[in-house]
């Protein structure tokens, strides 16, 4: 069965690498942080989702050397730009969608509405 | 628990021991990372530490994670490597016989299919390199071979030759060849599938080397040593170009990867026999 939404770990993973390469622990702490710590991004999660997209090519990775430590830093491959823009506009349509059915205010103001039992 | 501990627990689930140590690499710079930002704010080291790995979650539930997603991978790296197995077979093939380049051009085709998906590590010919590079002893090890066997013509011409000795020596030398597949293969030995793999992947390049320095070297060769010489072209039947194609880029690389896959299985399960019987060495070697 197809996904209601994107994968909203895996879209934030490439949100942030397309600000910049970054490695595993730079890339939890900005989704931290830039979501004003709602969205907290599993640890446990983000590595093995890192690898996957690197798997799939959406990513690439190489051994870089941060405060005197290896670290392998990740950046978005031109498939994992794709992916991104492409999730990134599907992410946008379905919340919208999703917001319409869930806020009656929302669905008013567009003119939309559920016909009732006692409309007819 | 210990960091090492934690790691060795995070990655037991991965079969290759070269990608278990990336991920135990960077899940220990991740540690790191976070346990010195709770130290800057004042958490005592070891405590840090603990909640470092807290927060990087049970380490089996980790493993399993990092299984689905690495061990799945090499099934993928076989096909590929069948595939330029393939290729090399149908251009060595298409030296004696011209119909064998429509499978070189089948195999182009299934290249170029692969090489479209969007999906960039899809890529036959990167895998390739990328398998030959890591275990490149094995396959400069195997293409050596294939030049001493391919030079036969050369060396092998029968009792006039000056290469008798070398002549006794290659049964000897091939099967110490085969020792140090099999040692080398050691590091492979949880994945048996990559073990075969990457043999199959390094005699097709001892398979070639064969035939092609002994066709170069019939060719080339100033004046025929013996009779012997011309095994390569009009020979009694064991020794025509077919049957050498056959016996060097076909059955050699099964009867090799064969060997270092069954062997994989046979080493993997009795490491993974005694581990089973020996939970208190394992526990006290780390700590």
């Amino acid at each position: 069965m197809e996904s209601l939404l994107p994968s909203l770990p895996a879209l934030l993973v490439l949100a942030v690498l397309a600000e910049g390469p970054a490695h595993g622990y730079q890339i939890a702490a900005a989704v931290n942080e830039q979501s004003g710590d709602v969205l907290d991004l599993k640890e446990g999660t983000l590595y093995p989702r890192l690898y996957q997209l690197e798997r799939e090519g959406f990513v690439r990775a190489q051994w870089q050397s941060d405060s005197g430590r290896r670290v392998r830093v990740y950046e978005l491959t031109d498939a994992g730009r794709t992916r991104l823009q492409r999730d990134r506009e599907e992410w946008r349509k379905r919340v919208e969608a999703a917001d319409r059915v869930l806020s009656p205010a929302a669905r008013l103001r567009q003119g939309g509405g559920i016909a009732r039992y006692g409309d007819l | 628990m210990e960091i090492f501990e934690y790691l060795e627990r995070a990655t037991h689930g991965i079969r290759s021991n070269a990608d278990a140590r990336k991920v135990r690499s960077e899940l220990y710079a991740h540690l790191r990372f976070v346990s010195e930002r709770q130290q800057a704010e004042g958490m005592p080291a070891e405590e840090s530490i603990r909640e470092a790995m807290r927060r990087l979650g049970d380490p089996d539930v980790l493993s399993r994670a990092f299984a689905a997603q690495m061990n799945g991978v090499f099934p993928r790296g076989i096909a590929q490597s069948a595939l330029a197995l393939g290729g090399i077979v149908a251009a060595i093939g298409s030296l004696a016989d011209p119909w064998w380049l429509l499978g070189l051009l089948l195999t182009a085709a299934v290249y170029a299919l692969l090489r479209v998906t969007p999906e960039e590590r899809r890529t036959p010919l990167l895998s390739l390199l990328r398998l030959l590079r890591r275990h490149w002893l094995v396959g400069a090890a195997l293409a050596l071979a294939g030049f001493f066997i391919g030079s036969e013509p050369i060396w092998g011409a029968g009792v006039y030759s000056p290469w008798p000795f070398a002549a006794q020596a290659t049964p000897a030398g091939l099967l110490l060849l085969l020792f140090g597949v099999a040692a080398l293969g050691l590091d492979l030995y949880r994945r048996p599938a990559a073990a075969g793999g990457i043999v199959a992947v390094a005699t097709s390049v001892f398979g070639s080397v064969s035939l092609a320095s002994g066709f170069v070297l019939w060719h080339f060769y100033p004046a025929a040593p013996s009779q012997n010489v011309d095994w390569f072209a009009s020979g009694p039947p064991p020794y025509s170009f077919t049957y050498l194609v056959y016996q060097n880029v076909i059955w050699h690389p099964v009867q090799f990867t064969a060997v270092c896959f069954l062997g994989s299985l046979v080493i993997a399960g009795l490491i993974g026999f005694s581990r089973s019987w020996l939970p208190t060495f394992t526990r006290t070697a780390h700590g």
